[in-house]
């Protein structure tokens, strides 16, 4: 009895230095031993378009991983029919069933990865599953099976908004367009769970847990509008394959605000597809540059008018050919001499008749107003790659630049300087640069506006009046493009065919530049629309019959989605031709052949 | 006399240490009496039991949810071996200790034939022990019920003996040779190292207060320490628990062999001087091994503090004073030698059990009695205080002395916290005045 009271004090000595004295560091590192540390995701922040549309959504997913050491211990039981409890399988093929029947991932690969695993613990089975099926596979009690959470980013237009709104690459960074150039106000913090756990990694629910919360990122809001957005590709792509093109680009501008309401180009590629080549995922709307061709004709015919060179009504006689700088210009058709008005060149696209006025206005004149109008620098979309363009300045010109430039060859730019142009005479001659964010929601549903620049007048309301009168007549079903036509609205726009620079030899031998750009109601324009097509191999070149039937769709659609009611009254009309013989009035010998801007010169 | 048989209600309250105003002088004049044996031992047992099956509940929750989906399976089977085991003890309490001594020889053949069994086609391999026995679904382990056969057979046979026991034929035959020799090799050849330590101490134990020489104990001593020296020096795996018991070799679990051992000194640090409160245990969650089982008194130890380990070895104490008061007031030798026994049994496995848990032994792997889950266990320290109570209870002048209680009904409401209430607001007056003149405050 002495003896086992004595070993009983013993016994009680040690448990009072095991729990009393000693407690306090032993006690801190088995706290030490079970604490653990998990990161907490921050939800990267959606893309939305004008409306709150999703475009780039993080969902939560998650990967199902596996340590096969402890999975090989798995009996799979079933109730018998008498209620008893049966194993009806085991091991790794049971479990790779079970995971299999959830998730509808091949039984046989997922034995395979049980049986090969990455680690000797370690292995991943489903590297992406919903939520909802790990809850099931977790339900079934494999142990060893285990998740790691992670979020996916969803693009839900795929292909049509990809080259703009990015990617997210290896590694959770983002890769190209805006998720790139948004990348600060659309990543949160990320937050920590410390807490501990027992065998298996299971909560210990009485024990210590301390989170600090992810701080979620911010919602980016575009401009753009998603059903014009996935209208336009799917226009722009089903035009590039049925012409045989190589390439195009579309895009939707709000006259007032230079807001995108669609920008895309095809071909594209699918954001989910981490294996392509960053060649493939350039944003070709805003990074190519080609020769724009007719539709810069209006920038001349801006400056002319401007400089009062010309008016709407100047008589013009255009020859059946002429040369200048030691080369023979001719139009794209040919055709005997026209007697064409001022808007009559402008209307018909004639390359001479554009000389014969142009040629008027001085080398530096006539790089400045390309200039003015914003070609040859970025446009201020803010995307990563956009183009400057290039217009040569010029002193280093050749004796020919001078008159290319008037009709838009010997100078590159992008699709949204051209567009640029077109929003400026839409807005009363004021610029207005595009933008493609509109602004910010954070996490409490707060909205902040983006800040916009502000516009800037590059020609008179007088100039951009008579401007729109003419190019009413281009789109119409008397006009040049009557495949660009809308019926019940009026419309202006401007055809373009151009010779197409082949970027692998830098000579043109690149068949054509096909597009066609313009903006309606003629009358209180709401809307520019850009359509370009590059080499197109079938049905025809022509900008008109190439791009127009495009720019028609896209135009009408979003016309008719903002309720914009036709044109009551009928187009303004501007004369096109003019009589050579007809009397100028007040003065009796001379004609309007007699006055009429005519090619002179001869010293070729 | 008199006294006593008025104040039958103080007993559970002095056996837990609580005076109740009390005064020292009459709690010792009650500890001297014929009863106090019996109440002693009723009380620690009944305590340890529930303590036991409530602790169990605690410890097993996580295991049990883990492999079953249900954190009640393994304390309800728990309980119904409770309830199975309360039953045979009462039995076995009512049992006149003649009718114990006549189930010596029956007990020892039904012992052995049942750990026989356990290497024909009914037993079960389990990591590398042999030692249990499938019967109707449930695993049965015959070594613990060996343990209740071994003490009763031998208190038979050397009772009988007494006086031829200084001859060492008479010592031997056939406590050692052929009975005790034959169930310590079959439990050895199940593998199971704890019980047979047990058993042995047992015999030792039984041999001892029946006053075999002390020159005996000495030479088997030295020839035992020489045995076990040469079976530890053998065996890789048994020089590496005697290094990580006191080879200080322990200061993370990560170090080979230490993993039970610092995770049950983390428990205990974590529960400190007044636990973490009931359920709260982190130590359970897969992280000790064996929470409900060999290493319960970790888990006392994290959830109820200081107070909860130190109550579970007074309870052991007090168990051990109550075989004591049996062994040296019993007049029957069979009494004398049945209750060492038990006091060898329980004490020796308890002090294995808990010495392991708080690191001054080998881990050697014995559940703690009464306490830890097992329902062979369980059920056979239950009889085994069935026997103790029925020693008890014949200790001159005890029977009489309960048998003049008014019956089952008024000691079960004795227990009514009520009553105890009442009693102790009416004497407090007293005990202030006698027992502790200053008073405590």
């Amino acid at each position: 009895m002495l003896g086992v009271l004595i070993v009983l004090s013993l016994f009680a000595a040690q448990l009072v230095r095991l729990q009393g004295l000693d407690a306090a560091s032993v006690s801190a590192a088995a706290l030490g031993q079970r604490l653990t540390t998990k990161a907490i995701p921050a939800a990267r922040g959606s893309i939305t378009d004008v409306d709150g549309e999703q475009l780039a959504v993080s969902v939560e997913r998650r990967r199902i991983i596996a340590d096969p050491t402890l999975v090989v211990d798995y009996k799979r039981t079933e109730k018998g029919p008498d209620g008893e409890t049966e194993v009806v399988g085991e091991g790794f093929t049971a479990a790779a069933d079970v995971i299999a029947e959830i998730t509808g991932a091949d039984a046989t690969e997922l034995t395979r990865r049980l049986t090969e695993p990455l680690g000797e613990q370690y292995t991943i089975l489903v590297a992406d599953a919903s939520p909802q099926q790990w809850q099931e596979i977790k339900a079934a009690g494999i142990r060893g099976v285990d998740v790691e959470e992670f979020m996916r980013r969803d693009y839900p237009l795929g292909e049509a908004a990809a080259p703009l709104l990015g990617w997210i690459g290896s590694g959770d960074m983002p890769a190209g367009g805006l998720e790139l150039v948004n990348d600060e106000a659309l990543t949160g913090q990320p937050g920590e769970a410390v807490y501990e756990v027992g065998r298996d990694g299971e909560i210990i629910t009485t024990g210590v847990y301390e989170e600090d919360p992810a701080q979620p990122g911010q919602d980016l809001r575009l401009t753009l509008d998603a059903d014009l957005q996935w209208r336009a590709y799917d226009a722009l792509r089903t035009r590039v394959e049925e012409a045989g093109a190589v390439s195009g680009y579309a895009a939707v501008m709000d006259i007032e605000t230079g807001e995108l309401r669609a920008l895309t180009s095809y071909p594209s590629f699918d954001p989910s597809d981490t294996t392509q080549s960053a060649e493939a995922m350039r944003n070709a709307a805003i990074e190519d540059v080609y020769e724009p061709g007719s539709t810069s004709k209006l920038i001349t015919a801006a400056a002319a008018l401007e400089q009062g060179i010309a008016e709407v009504d100047t008589p013009i006689e255009v020859p059946v050919t002429m040369s200048r700088g030691g080369s023979r210009f001719k139009d794209v058709e040919p055709h005997p001499t026209w007697y064409l008005t001022f808007a009559g060149v402008l209307a018909k696209s004639s390359n001479m008749g554009t000389i014969l006025y142009g040629e008027k206005l001085s080398d530096q004149q006539l790089y400045d107003w390309m200039r003015r109008f914003g070609i040859g620098e970025p446009t201020g979309l803010g995307l990563p790659g956009e183009s400057p363009g290039l217009v040569p300045e010029p002193s280093t010109w050749s004796a020919t630049t001078r008159y290319t430039f008037m009709f838009g060859q010997g100078l590159s730019g992008t699709m949204l300087q051209q567009l640029g142009v077109f929003q400026a005479v839409a807005n009363d001659g004021v610029m207005v640069p595009p933008s493609i964010i509109a602004g910010t929601v954070d996490e409490d549903g707060r909205y902040t506006e983006a800040e916009q620049a502000g516009g800037e007048r590059v020609i008179s309301p007088e100039t951009s009046q008579t401007l729109t009168d003419i190019m009413q007549s281009i789109p119409s079903t008397e006009g040049t493009a009557p495949l660009a036509a809308i019926p019940g609205y009026h419309v202006a726009g401007k055809t373009s065919t151009a010779s197409r620079v082949d970027p692998d030899t830098g000579r043109y031998e690149g068949g054509v530049t096909s597009s066609f750009m313009g903006f309606a109601p003629a009358d209180d324009p709401k809307y520019a629309v850009a359509v370009v097509v590059q080499r197109p191999t079938r049905i025809s070149e022509y900008g008109g019959v190439i791009a127009g039937p495009v720019f028609s769709d896209l135009m009408r659609y979003a016309l008719q989605r903002d309720g914009i009611a036709p044109a009551t009254t009928p187009p303004t009309q501007v004369e096109i031709e003019f009589d050579p013989d007809e009397k100028v009035p007040g003065q009796e010998n001379v004609t309007l052949g007699d006055l009429a801007i005519k090619d002179e010169r001869t010293d070729g | 006399m008199t006294t006593i048989l008025d104040r039958p209600r103080g007993k559970a309250g002095a056996a837990a240490g609580v005076t109740q105003g009390w005064s020292v002088q009459s709690v010792g004049e009650w500890l001297r009496s014929p009863v106090a044996p019996y109440y002693l031992a009723l009380v620690s047992a009944s305590v340890l039991t529930g303590l036991g099956l409530v602790m169990v509940l605690s410890a097993s929750s996580v295991g049990s949810y883990r492999d079953n989906g249900n954190s009640y399976t393994v304390f309800l089977d728990q309980l119904v071996f409770g309830v199975a085991g309360i039953a045979l003890a009462v039995v076995g309490s009512r049992l006149p200790v003649a009718v114990w001594k006549k189930l010596a020889w029956p007990g020892i053949f039904l012992a052995l034939a049942l750990q026989l069994a356990v290497f024909t086609p009914l037993g079960i391999e389990f990591q590398g022990n042999r030692n249990s026995l499938s019967v109707a679904g449930f695993s049965l382990q015959p070594a613990e019920f060996g343990k209740i056969a071994l003490v009763v057979f031998g208190a038979a046979v050397l009772a009988a003996k007494r006086r031829v026991i200084y001859k060492p034929v008479h010592a031997a035959v056939p406590l050692i040779f052929p009975f005790g020799l034959l169930l310590l090799g079959l439990v050895l050849q199940g593998r199971d190292l704890g019980t047979g330590l047990i058993l042995l101490a047992i015999i030792a134990g039984l041999l001892w207060a029946v006053g075999l020489p002390a020159r005996w104990f000495v030479g088997l001593g030295a020839v035992g320490g020489v045995g076990v020296a040469v079976l530890a020096a053998g065996s890789a795996n048994r020089m590496q628990r005697i290094q990580t018991w006191i080879g200080g070799i322990c200061d993370s679990p990560q170090v080979e062999g230490c993993f039970q051992k610092v995770h049950a000194e983390y428990a205990l640090a974590d529960g400190g001087w007044w636990g973490l409160g009931l359920g709260e245990s982190r130590e359970k969650w897969g992280l000790l091994p064996e929470p409900h089982n060999d290493f319960i008194l970790a888990i006392i130890g994290e959830e109820l503090g200081l107070p909860g380990s130190l109550a579970v070895l007074s309870l052991f104490a007090v168990l051990a004073y109550a075989c004591f008061r049996i062994v040296t007031q019993a007049t029957d030798g069979f009494t004398r030698l049945a209750a060492a026994g038990i006091m060898v049994w329980f004490l020796g496995q308890a002090l294995l059990n808990i010495g392991s848990v708080i690191g001054m032994l080998p881990i050697i792997g014995v559940p703690l009695p009464l306490v830890s889950s097992g329902g062979s266990a369980l059920i056979a320290a239950l009889i085994g205080v069935g026997l103790l109570l029925s020693l008890a209870r014949s200790l001159p002048g005890a029977d009489d002395a309960l048998r003049r209680r008014t019956g089952p009904l008024r000691r079960t409401l004795a227990a009514v916290p009520s009553v105890g209430v009442a009693r102790r607001g009416r004497t407090r007056p007293a005990a202030r005045a006698g027992g502790r003149p200053g008073g405590r405050r």
